[in-house]
């Protein structure tokens, strides 16, 4: 268990085995949280900032324990040490994970006219969620970003998730539309995060609408994907928009993107 | 320390990595039992002949523990927080299923919703700001979250600054279970919980969604966001705001819980599966 300094910092980190400091500041997740951290620390300095009497800073962090997908960090689990002068501790216990993808991919018969919003329905997968402790759980198609750029990540997880080709450029970012660039002090991904108050995960949701032959539409469900040799096996399943809300109603994804979907057509955005 | 979990098939050996939990205290982690009875139920699924996994059942192997987080440690009313784990689920042709979990148990969201008992469509809703460490921010926003306790009622660290704050107070007959409400008319392929899960690949964590609707005299509700607008106390760790209920599905679009709360109420109203707004 080594102990160091974060270079250019006075936070001390202890490692487990088997960890370098090296690897840990260069895990996408880790150095992508710390410096969304330090960011938003430092408005402290700001006289109008709410903490700025008694500014919390970052004192050490403990990596308690990790998990590796081959050679490359998966997980870690840390706590961090975030206090004032006081003594006041901010809550840094955290499972460390990194960023994913959700999207939302919509068929519509194509023999109903193109402004129609009637018969869209929505592909989800079926797949084993061990820790929700079930073999068959639904959800918004969604993968975990390795390298690359969201919407990269999206489109090659749609590629082998659902067996669809599409483009990035035809993937449409509605995390983003629904949160303005530049409208707040802090910097925080554009993304929703589906348990900020214990995990560093965020999940940008992305749309594609897709208009297929009508006959076509029963092939989708029951379809069986997912990349054999990883593993995965994942079932499809196809429902209505309309029903997604209730069909797909334990899963934070899928509510997030009935809600991005619904709101920013609502407001014209979409 | 290792001992066998009862009640599967074979007995389950667990191996706790870590030297600040008891085999005792394991099994008394609410979290924990929950999380294996529900993958117990699960897997006894696999005998029904249309199972996709029948052919070739899997099987709860081992358990390691590999983190233990306590909160309120040094206390006489220390709990277990956080367990990490990874479970091993293996089927007789050696393929597992990925077993990483943070078990962290379930907890309640509240849509609070405050109407003017002068007009029949202006609503007001009720959201807290505070530092999440794990986002990276000190202003994250979000519904209210935490417990229901034993009095019924909802609990923790947000509902203290909702009642300090405004006054009110969020009891269980005055609820509306909007996940269940949801869920009862989804098809269920098993016994999981009805709540909504952020992360199901990663965590145990699910989180019963509910409505609190009330209606108030116009002038209570401007009472309160003035009270609320202003800048936060420097040395409050959760900020209570109000705002307008059109703007809440942006505002919250960073939670999970939000949009969750915002698409089941939208939805419900809807399909007319709400009950009316009662009247104090």
């Amino acid at each position: 268990m080594a102990e160091g300094l974060i270079s250019d910092t006075d936070v001390s980190v202890t490692l487990i085995d088997g960890l370098s400091e090296e690897e840990l500041l260069q895990f996408p997740a880790f150095k992508n949280w710390l410096q969304t951290l330090k960011s938003n620390l430092a408005l402290q300095s700001n006289p109008s900032h709410e903490y700025h009497k008694s500014p919390y800073a970052l004192r050490d962090i403990k990596i308690q324990a990790i998990d590796r997908f081959g050679k490359r960090i998966g997980f870690l689990k840390l706590v961090a040490t975030i206090t004032n002068a006081e003594g006041d501790f901010l809550p840094g216990s955290m499972f460390l994970r990194g960023a994913s993808v959700g999207m939302m991919i919509l068929l519509q018969p194509d023999d109903l006219p193109a402004d129609s919003q009637d018969e869209k329905h929505v592909l989800l997968t079926v797949q084993s969620r061990i820790p929700a402790g079930g073999l068959k759980f639904v959800e918004l198609p969604a993968g975990m970003v390795d390298r690359g750029s969201f919407a990269g990540t999206a489109a090659k997880e749609i590629k082998e998730e659902i067996g669809l080709e599409i483009p990035e450029g035809e993937l449409l970012n509605l995390s983003e539309l629904a949160i303005p660039e530049g409208e707040e002090e802090e910097t925080c991904p554009r993304a929703m995060f589906p348990s900020a108050g214990g995990c560093d995960e965020y999940i940008p949701i992305f749309l594609h609408e897709k208009r297929i032959p009508r006959e076509q539409l029963g092939e989708w469900s029951g379809r069986l994907t997912g990349l054999r040799d990883e593993g995965e096996k994942i079932t499809l399943k196809l429902v209505k928009l309309d029903d997604l809300w209730r069909e797909g109603a334990r899963d934070a994804k899928a509510l997030a993107a009935w809600s991005l979907y619904e709101g920013l057509r609502r407001t014209g955005r979409i | 320390m290792a001992f066998n979990l009862p009640g599967f098939k074979n007995p389950v050996p667990v191996n706790i990595k870590v030297g600040n939990i008891t085999e005792g205290e394991l099994l008394r982690f609410r979290a924990f039992n929950d999380w294996q009875k529900t993958l117990k139920a699960s897997l006894d699924l696999q005998q029904d002949p249309d199972h996709p996994f029948h052919k070739a059942p899997y099987e709860l192997k081992s358990i390691e523990i590999q983190s233990v987080d306590w909160f309120a440690k040094n206390t006489d009313r220390a709990f277990v927080g956080f367990v990490k784990l990874e479970a091993d689920v293996r089927n007789e042709e050696g393929k597992s299923l990925p077993g990483i979990a943070f078990l962290r148990g379930m907890s309640v969201a509240m849509l609070m919703i405050l109407r003017p008992s002068d007009s029949k469509t202006e609503r007001w809703v009720i959201m807290t700001e505070q530092p999440r460490i794990p986002a990276g921010s000190l202003r994250f926003l979000e519904i209210p979250a935490g417990m229901m306790d034993d009095h019924k009622t909802f609990s923790g660290a947000a509902a203290k600054e909702i009642k300090e704050e405004t006054g009110l107070t969020v009891h269980e007959h005055d609820l509306q279970d909007l996940t269940s409400l949801a869920l009862k008319n989804a098809e269920n392929l098993e016994s999981l919980q009805y709540g909504m899960y952020p992360s199901p690949g990663g965590q145990d964590e699910s989180i019963r969604i509910f409505l609190w609707e009330k209606v108030m005299d116009r002038q209570e509700i401007v009472g309160l966001t003035g009270r609320l607008s202003g800048k936060r106390a420097s040395s409050e760790m959760i900020t209570i705001r109000i705002l307008p209920y059109e703007q809440l599905w942006e505002v919250g679009a960073r939670d999970a819980k939000t949009l969750a709360a915002w698409s089941l109420y939208e939805a419900l109203k809807r399909s007319r599966r709400l009950s009316n707004t009662k009247t104090w």
